[in-house]
C-alpha cells in the first residue's frame, strides 16, 4: 500500500516538475522574444504562433464534440463566422452597433460574449438533431454553414458583403479609461500572441475539467455505446446538446480572436473548406485528448505555411492527409506517439487512450 | 404564361439534376447505411471526363457519354472497394466512414482543378441545330428538354432494374438485411460495390446533362450537392422515390422563388426549408426511418 502511494506521489511531483519546467521555458522564450534576443528579425513567427493558438482553440472545441461525445459537425466554420463577425459588429466604430447609434463594446468583452452567443445557437441547432440518426447532425451543420456564409455574403448593409470589413479595432484591456494592457497586433512586438496563449491555456484547463466531470464521462459513454449509455441513465439528448454548445463556444472565441488579430474579415474565411480544415487538424493530431488538437493545429499550420507556393494544392494535401489518417492511423499523431512509446515498453500504453 | 412555362421547365431541369444526385445518396444509404458526400463532386468529375472525351479529343458524343459513364462506374466502385470496405472491415465508427467520403470528395474536387484548371469550361450544345423548340407561347431549349426526358428515363430504368431484375432484387435484399442476404447466396460485397458504381453513374449522367446549360468548372458539384441533399432530406432520407419528389420540389421552389420573389434570397429559402423540415418533420415527405434508439 505504501509503495503504491509513494509511486503516485513521485509521479505527481514528476509531472509538476515537468509542467513547471515547460512553463519556465515558455517564460524564458517569451522574455527573450520581448528583448529581441530570439526571433528578433523574424516577426513572422509571432503571427504564426497566433494562428496556431487560434486554430488550437477551435480544434480543441471540435474535439469536445467529436473526440469525446462522438458527434460530428461539418459546419463549425459557421460558429467561427458568428464569433468573428459578431465580435467585429459589436466592437467596430463604423459598422454594426455603431450604425445603430450604440456605443461599441470593447473587443475584450465582445469576444467572450459572441462565444456565448455561438454556444446558444449551437444548442438550438443540435437540439432537434440529437434524437435523430447520427448523420442528421452532419446534414444540419452543413446547411448551417451554408446559411451563415450566405448571410455574411449577401447583406452588404450589415457586413459589407464580399469586400469585407477593415479596420477592426484591436484588443485592449481598459479599466476606467486607462489602458492597462494593449494587445495590438502591430505595436508592442506582437503581444497578441500572449493573449492568444493565455486564452488557449484557460480554455484547455476548462476542457480538462469538463472532460473529467460527470458530463464528460457521459459524453464518452455516448461515444462508446449510445444504447448502453441510455441504459445507465445518461440523458443522451442533453449531453449531446451541451457538448455541441461547448464546442461552438470554443470555436466562436477562436473566430473573435482571429478577426481582431488580422484586423480584416471577409466571407471567404468561413466557407465549408474551413470546417474540413478543422476536422483535418483534429484527426491528424488525434482526437479525444488534450495534446492531439494542438499538435494537429501546429503541424497543419506549418504545412500550410511552408507550402505557401503550393496554395492551389492545399485542399488536395488536406484531403489526402485526412484520408490517410482515417485509413491507417485513426488515432492521429498522438496515437502514433503512443504506439512508438509502447514499443519501447513505456508506460503510456494504448489503454491510457481516450480519457 | 410564357414566363410560367419557362420557369416551370427551368425548375424541372434543376429538380431532375438534383434528383439524379439525391437518388445516389438514397441508394447508397439504403444499401450500406452510410452517408456519402462524394456525389456532387462525382457529378463534376463525370462532366469533366465527358468534356475531355467529347470536346478535347472530339470523340462522337454517344461514345464519349458511354465512356464517361463506364469510367465513373469504376471510380464509384473503386471508392467502395478500396476505402469504404476497408473501413467497414476494420469496424470503424460510422463517423469515420462519412469523414472518408468528405476526404475523397475534397481530393476529387482538387484533382479536377489541377487537371483541368480553375477556369470555367464551355460545353458545346449536343445538337447541330440548337434553335429552341416552341411549346405553346413559350420557347424551350433542346438541352433542357433532353435533360428532363433522359433523367426521367434513367429513373424509370432504375425502378425496373431494382424491381424486375435478379440483381436488383439481390441489391434490395442486401440493403434490408446483410446477414440474411448472404445466407441466401447473395454476394453482399459485390452488390454494395455495384450500388456505389450505379450512384456514380447517375451523378455522371446528371453532370453531362447539365453541362451544356451550365459551364463546367471544378466547383460545379458543391452547390448542386448541397441542394440535392436538401431534396433528399425533404423527400425522406434513404427513400428512393422520396429523393425524386423532394428534389423536384427543391428545384421548382428555387426557380419560382428566383423568378417571382428575389434571386438573392432563393438560396436562403431552400436551406431554410431544409432546416425547417429537419426540425419539424425529419421523416420527410415519404416517412423515412430516421429516429435513433
Amino acid at each position: 500500500m505504501k509503495t503504491l502511494s509513494d509511486k503516485k506521489f513521485s509521479g505527481k511531483w514528476l509531472r509538476r516538475a515537468l509542467a513547471a519546467g515547460i512553463f519556465a521555458l515558455v517564460v524564458l522564450v517569451v522574455v527573450m522574444m520581448e528583448n529581441n534576443i530570439l526571433f528578433a528579425r523574424n516577426r513572422y513567427i509571432y503571427v504564426l504562433l497566433c494562428y496556431i493558438g487560434i486554430y488550437s482553440i477551435a480544434t480543441s472545441g471540435l474535439d469536445v464534440l467529436f473526440g469525446y461525445a462522438g458527434q460530428i459537425s461539418f459546419g463549425h466554420a459557421g460558429f467561427f463566422c458568428i464569433g468573428a463577425y459578431g465580435s467585429v459588429l459589436l466592437s467596430h466604430s463604423e459598422w454594426g452597433v455603431a450604425k445603430l447609434g450604440i456605443t461599441p463594446l470593447p473587443p475584450i468583452l465582445s469576444i467572450p460574449l459572441m462565444g456565448l452567443v455561438a454556444a446558444l445557437i449551437g444548442a438550438l441547432l443540435s437540439k432537434p438533431a440529437s434524437k435523430l440518426v447520427f448523420h442528421f447532425l452532419s446534414l444540419l451543420t452543413i446547411a448551417f454553414n451554408q446559411i451563415m456564409y450566405l448571410v455574411v455574403a449577401n447583406f452588404p448593409g450589415l457586413t459589407n458583403g464580399f469586400i469585407g470589413i477593415t479596420r477592426v479595432p484591436p484588443v485592449k484591456l481598459q479599466l476606467f479609461g486607462a489602458t492597462l494592457l494593449d494587445f495590438t497586433a502591430v505595436k508592442s512586438k506582437y503581444s497578441y500572441v500572449f493573449l492568444v496563449m493565455a486564452v488557449l491555456a484557460a480554455l484547455l484547463i476548462l476542457k480538462q475539467n469538463i472532460v473529467r466531470s460527470k458530463l464528460g464521462r457521459s459524453m464518452i459513454a455516448i461515444r462508446e455505446n449510445q444504447t448502453a449509455a441510455n441504459g445507465c441513465g445518461v440523458n443522451i439528448m442533453r449531453a449531446k446538446t451541451v457538448s455541441f454548445a461547448i464546442s461552438a463556444f470554443y470555436v466562436g472565441i477562436a473566430g473573435g480572436l482571429l478577426a481582431h488579430m488580422v484586423g480584416f474579415i471577409s466571407p471567404d474565411t468561413f466557407v465549408q473548406n474551413t470546417s474540413v480544415i478543422f476536422i483535418t487538424m483534429l484527426l491528424f493530431g488525434g482526437s479525444g485528448n488534450m495534446t492531439g488538437p494542438i499538435l494537429g493545429a501546429l503541424v497543419i499550420t506549418f504545412v500550410q505555411e511552408s507550402f505557401q507556393s503550393l496554395q492551389d494544392y492545399r485542399m488536395l494535401i488536406y484531403g489526402t492527409f485526412l484520408l490517410a489518417v482515417i485509413l491507417y492511423q485513426p488515432a492521429g499523431l498522438v496515437g502514433l506517439g503512443r504506439s512508438i512509446s509502447g514499443m519501447f515498453g513505456g508506460k503510456g500504453g494504448a489503454n491510457r487512450g481516450a480519457a | 404564361m410564357q414566363m410560367l412555362i419557362n420557369v416551370l421547365i427551368g425548375g424541372l431541369v434543376l429538380g431532375c439534376t438534383y434528383g439524379m444526385l439525391a437518388l445516389g445518396y438514397s441508394l447508397i444509404y439504403q444499401a450500406s447505411g452510410y452517408m456519402n458526400f462524394t456525389q456532387g463532386n462525382l457529378l463534376m468529375f463525370g462532366a469533366f471526363i465527358a468534356y475531355q472525351l467529347y470536346v478535347v479529343w472530339s470523340i462522337p458524343f454517344i461514345i464519349a457519354l458511354a465512356g464517361s459513364l463506364i469510367v465513373m462506374f469504376f471510380v464509384g466502385w473503386m471508392m467502395e472497394r478500396f476505402v469504404i470496405r476497408r473501413l467497414v472491415r476494420k469496424k470503424a465508427q460510422n463517423v469515420y466512414v462519412v469523414l472518408a467520403t468528405i476526404a475523397l470528395s475534397t481530393i476529387v474536387e482538387n484533382a479536377a482543378m489541377l487537371i483541368w484548371g480553375s477556369n470555367m469550361k464551355y460545353f458545346p450544345s449536343l445538337y447541330s441545330n440548337p434553335s429552341p423548340i416552341k411549346i405553346g407561347p413559350a420557347t424551350v431549349s433542346k438541352e433542357q428538354l433532353t435533360c428532363i426526358v433522359v433523367a426521367l428515363l434513367a429513373m424509370l430504368l432504375l425502378h425496373f432494374f431494382l424491381n424486375k431484375t435478379k440483381f436488383g432484387t439481390s441489391m434490395r435484399a442486401a440493403a434490408q438485411n446483410k446477414m440474411a442476404a448472404s445466407c441466401m447466396g447473395i454476394n453482399v460485397n459485390t452488390t454494395i460495390g455495384t450500388t456505389y458504381g450505379i450512384a456514380a453513374v447517375l451523378a455522371c449522367l446528371g453532370g453531362v446533362l447539365v453541362a451544356p446549360t451550365m459551364y463546367v468548372s471544378y466547383q460545379l458539384g458543391n452547390n448542386l450537392a448541397a441542394k440535392s441533399f436538401a431534396g433528399a432530406v425533404i423527400g425522406g432520407y434513404g427513400h428512393i422515390y422520396g429523393a425524386i419528389i423532394g428534389s423536384l420540389f427543391i428545384g421548382l421552389l428555387e426557380t419560382f422563388v428566383g423568378a417571382y420573389v428575389s434571386s438573392a434570397y432563393k438560396e436562403f429559402i431552400v436551406y431554410g426549408v431544409m432546416v425547417l423540415f429537419m426540425v419539424l418533420r425529419p421523416r420527410g415527405i415519404c416517412n423515412a426511418n430516421v429516429y435513433s434508439v
